[in-house]
């Protein structure tokens, strides 16, 4: 039985179409890479630069406080909520990635394999190489069977 | 999903309150985390939860060749509508030959294509036939998932004896598909010596879900 790796020994260029799980394991690491302190705090500064921007723009006049204690107790207070927001959506996403990784580890990858004057589409069982099912594994036969032919 | 949040017109004048810079970090969270359009993998797409109506995703179905469909959520039918998009392709060149009075591979299987998601999609195809060495007529068609191959899914069809060539396509068909069916063609001739070349199948989403 033929596998999608034996295919690119044979020639074939291979490319992953969809399914696979390292590109959502990559986008859940930099998902949790994205809820780390150090990458919420640093949003959270340019949120909190922005919103004190918007805050010195539309207060009232006078009532936006100079450089010193009360701003700095208002920047803090922001950066705060800031915080708070980030984190939650940070959270979100990282749950989100964790179910789009359950559900890549859940169906084959389809493979997009060309060369030999074949395009074709094939779905593959990670754990084996092999076809995921009865159809797949006869195209993946017969695509050897031809390079090796050639 | 989440747009961005415009920030409410303010008049010199109002008064400083958490509840007023509260939306300012809002938008500017918004205008920080949401830039360009919001591209999904499959798997990403089958992890979307608290759908709205209108919602627009475009989905990555050939990370490969960069093939994405322009979606978009109707909530009242649980289904994506299709805005745009090019059809997923797959194609073998190689003039091959079948016998068989029945459905069948030939020695190259294929063409063949992966349904990314549960819906019901285009499929269209053909092949360069050259006639049946016989006179019979000779037919391709789709095979879709686990079922058998039948007449009504005819993608070419030759009809025309004595070794001519003869290429009747049959033009693209809606079907339902659930989500990882494989679509391949396969072939067949009444009689005799059907060949077949240039053999293309492609898939295109007509409504997700």
């Amino acid at each position: 039985m033929a596998t999608i790796d034996q295919l690119r020994d044979l020639g074939y260029e291979l490319g992953i179409a969809h399914g696979g799980v390292d590109v959502e394991q990559a986008a859940l690491d930099e998902a949790l890479q994205g809820a780390s302190t150090e990458a919420l705090v640093r949003q959270a500064k340019i949120v909190t630069a922005e919103t004190l921007n918007n805050i010195e723009q539309f207060a009232r006049p006078g009532t936006f406080p100079p450089p010193g204690e009360a701003r700095t107790a208002l920047a803090n207070e922001i950066a705060a909520a800031a915080l708070d927001q980030l984190s939650e959506r940070a959270d979100a996403k990282v749950e989100f990635q964790r179910r789009a990784r359950a559900h890549a580890q859940s169906v084959p990858t389809v493979w997009h394999v060309s060369g030999h004057g074949v395009a074709v589409y094939v779905a593959v069982d990670d754990a084996t190489g092999n076809g995921a099912d009865e159809d797949a594994q006869q195209l993946l036969d017969s695509l050897a069977t031809v390079a090796s032919a050639q | 999903m989440s747009a961005t949040v415009p920030v409410p017109s303010k008049s010199p004048g109002d008064v400083l309150t958490s509840s007023l810079w509260n939306t300012y970090v809002a938008a500017n969270i918004n205008k920080l985390l949401n830039q360009g359009h919001r591209v999904l993998t499959v798997s990403a797409f089958n992890a979307l939860s608290g759908l709205e109506d209108g919602d627009e995703v475009y989905l990555e179905v050939d990370g490969t060749n960069g093939i994405q469909w322009h979606l978009r959520y109707h909530l009242s039918s649980t289904k994506w509508r299709v805005l745009g998009g090019p059809p997923m392709y797959s194609e073998i060149a190689t003039s091959e030959t079948t016998t068989s009075s029945s459905y069948a591979d030939l020695s190259t299987v294929g063409p063949s294509l992966v349904a990314p998601l549960a819906g019901v999609y285009d499929i269209g195809g053909g092949a360069a036939v050259f006639g049946n060495s016989t006179g019979g007529d000779t037919y391709m068609a789709a095979k879709l998932g686990s079922a058998s191959t039948a007449d009504t899914e005819t993608l070419s069809h030759g009809g025309v004896g004595g070794g001519a060539s003869g290429d009747g396509a049959a033009g693209p068909m809606a079907r339902t598909l659930a989500a990882s069916d494989t679509v391949k063609a396969q072939y067949k001739a009444a009689s005799g010596t059907a060949t077949f070349a240039n053999r293309r199948l492609t898939l295109g989403p007509r409504r997700i879900g």
